[in-house]
């Protein structure tokens, strides 16, 4: 049973990570970068274990480092210069911290996917795309189920297959055992949406509007979350147009310190970013108060 | 042991993507070399301008092959002595180590031998000096490693003792040698040119060292050159954004760092030599005055355009803006690499907010 943030309504979680993704893909300020990796992070701990977070972590390191690596070497705009490519072209220490900031807005991206994967289950997104969209919202519930499965059964036939013959650490055996392993999934995958069409059909698909039970309901305070949310977009919008939040890594390094109210706009963000991690801490805090009461 | 497997499996084929990135950034554009030019001697400065760092350092490259050589020929050394029993060792079959040991020398003389027939196979990189070189050496071993096997030999009807004694002190010495003698070959050329006209092996390549002489004669003069460059003909180059300057859709960052007259270079004589291009007089401006300046190089034509200098880019007034040239108060209907410059040009690079029409180049259409 998931409790806390997992339980809000699917549309108020929705707009959360796409406030909270979409104000640090736009606005690439590093204050927003950092803080917004920190919290996915913390989430993340605090909903699904530290197991999931090193999982997220390890795709962050792949991402970042060729990021890194790469920024460099194709982009040269920038006043300092490090030194100069065997093209000509020169090597920039802004573009260098530019691909530092991209490799960590990559890493807050998968993170908060992460999250996403979690907490917005397929039924949620049906629930959410069903009306605007049923037919893409059927798709992509049936893909992602599917993907999961296929690789379960992926994993099913290797290790029988393993099984019988096991050691062989030949590489054109593997190969060849990869080869068969790869081919009858692929021949069970046919069979199963056969089936799940069969089915499907059955059962009535396509000749009237679907309609699906749901228990989604607005409480009190998520419409005043949803309120607040959109207050604090259109007010982070406003200050990143109107240069009160002003940075720039290309051509010249800047970063605006001494203005104020850039502070409060950096506090109103990270107020998004924590509303999942508050709601499962206080979800937590409750229940162990009612525990201790009986 | 799986999890690590698939680790290792990610992290080595990460390492291939990222290397043949790297690799295929580093070698894309290299063909082509504008900088260094030299115009002189033209043997000297087909060289120079293909590769600078490669003839810079040639005694390098050799030694590095040297040493291929003789990791080659230690080889072909260590085959023989497991394998060949020469005849000799069948008939002294009564004494088992004697004959083990003359086998051994037996066979390092033939391995000698072999080395240098091995050794006189020319190599086409390598200067000839060094299987010269190795020709005498070798010879001397294997002389002395015949005199020893003479001496086994004749010393066979003497007790086994002493036997032992005299051809093991001969091996080690023979072993001294041949490592005395990759020593040696790593030596630099200098004193193996001092060696091979010493020794008697005049008749063989003569001609070879002096054609090496004559070139090391040349690299100094190259050097001074290179310092100095001195061009034959002269243009003017100039340039300016003054057009960028007062553009609405410039960011706040951009316009900090440019002029405030918007003139990024004034107009001032550079030098160039014949058949240098526009590019290659710009290119060289901006790295000696220190002007920042990207451009990117066109796969296969091998032009190049100018995304941008001075951190001012393409597209950063808007869609329709960049930099765009002007020889002779015209502009030219190729691209900057491909113009050859002649005396007394005057070049203009000017940033344009609008297809050319405010820096005068209307473009009227097809």
């Amino acid at each position: 049973m998931k409790t806390g943030f997992a339980q809000f309504h699917p549309l108020l979680q929705m707009l959360i990570f796409v406030s909270c993704i979409s104000v640090t893909m736009l606005i690439m300020h590093p204050v927003f970068l950092v803080t917004s990796f920190l919290l996915s992070s913390a989430y993340m701990i605090c909903s699904s274990g530290t197991g999931r977070l090193l999982s997220a972590l390890k795709l962050d390191l792949i991402t970042s480092v060729m990021i890194i690596i790469i920024n460099p070497l194709v982009s040269h705009a920038g006043v300092t210069v490090l030194a100069y490519l065997p093209s000509g072209n020169p090597l920039t220490l802004e573009s260098v911290i530019f691909g530092f900031a991209a490799a960590l807005l990559m890493s807050c991206t998968v993170n908060w996917f992460f999250c996403i994967n979690s907490v917005l289950t397929s039924d949620r997104i049906i629930y959410l795309l069903g009306r605007l969209f049923p037919r893409l919202a059927l798709m992509i519930s049936i893909t992602l189920g599917f993907s999961s499965k296929l690789s379960d059964h992926y994993r099913r036939v290797r290790d029988a297959q393993k099984c019988l013959c096991s050691g062989n650490k030949n590489v054109f055996f593997r190969i060849r055992q990869n080869i068969r392993i790869i081919s009858s999934v692929i021949q069970w995958s046919l069979e199963n949406s056969v089936d799940t069409a069969d089915s499907m059909k059955s059962r009535g698909y396509g000749t009237g509007k679907r309609t699906g039970y749901n228990n989604y309901k607005f409480r009190a305070f998520e419409k005043l979350l949803i309120i607040l949310i959109v207050l604090i977009d259109s007010a982070i919008a406003a200050a990143y147009f109107s240069e009160y939040i002003y940075f720039s890594y290309y051509p010249v390094l800047e970063i605006e310190t001494n203005n104020i109210w850039s502070y409060v706009v950096f506090a109103i963000y990270a107020l998004i970013c924590l509303i999942p991690l508050a709601a499962d801490l206080m979800e937590a805090k409750k229940w162990k108060y009612l525990r201790s009461g009986i | 042991m799986e999890k690590s497997q698939n680790i290792r499996k990610k992290i080595i084929t990460g390492i291939v993507i990222v290397s043949v990135l790297v690799a295929a950034f580093f070698f894309g554009g290299r063909n082509i070399q504008p900088e260094q030019v030299l115009p002189a001697e033209s043997s000297v400065s087909d060289e120079s301008s293909s590769d600078s760092s490669e003839t810079a350092e040639p005694s390098g490259k050799s030694e590095k092959q040297i040493s291929h050589q003789t990791e080659e020929i230690e080889s072909k050394v260590s085959e023989p002595e497991s394998s060949s029993i020469s005849p000799e060792s069948h008939e002294a079959s009564e004494l088992s180590d004697i004959t083990s040991r003359t086998s051994l020398l037996n066979s390092e003389a033939v391995s000698m031998n072999s080395r240098e027939a091995s050794v006189n196979v020319p190599s086409s990189d390598v200067s000839t000096e060094i299987p010269v070189h190795e020709n005498t050496s070798v010879s001397t071993a294997s002389e002395e490693i015949s005199v020893s096997q003479s001496f086994i030999n004749n010393s066979k009807t003497e007790s086994s003792t002493e036997i032992k004694k005299s051809q093991k002190t001969v091996k080690a010495n023979s072993e001294k040698e041949v490592s005395q003698e990759s020593k040696k070959e790593k030596k630099t050329e200098n004193s193996r040119i001092t060696e091979i006209s010493g020794q008697e092996t005049k008749s063989e390549a003569p001609e070879k060292e002096t054609e090496k002489k004559e070139t090391k004669k040349t690299e100094p003069e190259k050097q001074e050159k290179s310092v100095i460059r001195n061009y034959e003909y002269s243009c003017s180059l100039y340039i300016s954004c003054s057009t960028a300057i007062n553009n609405k859709a410039l960011s706040r960052s951009k316009r900090s760092v440019l002029p405030s007259d918007g003139t990024v270079l004034k107009k001032t004589e550079y030098g160039f030599d014949k058949g240098e291009s526009v590019f290659d007089v710009l290119k060289r401006a901006c790295s000696e005055n220190d002007i920042h300046f990207d451009f990117s190089l066109i796969p296969v034509t091998g032009g190049a355009y100018i995304r941008g200098i001075n951190n001012l880019y393409e597209y950063d007034c808007g869609g329709v803006s960049g930099w765009m040239y002007k020889v002779n108060d015209e502009f030219p209907n190729v691209g900057c690499s491909d113009y050859k410059l002649s005396e007394g040009d005057s070049i203009e690079f000017l940033y344009s907010c609008d297809l050319g029409a405010d820096i005068g180049n209307i473009y009227l259409g097809d």
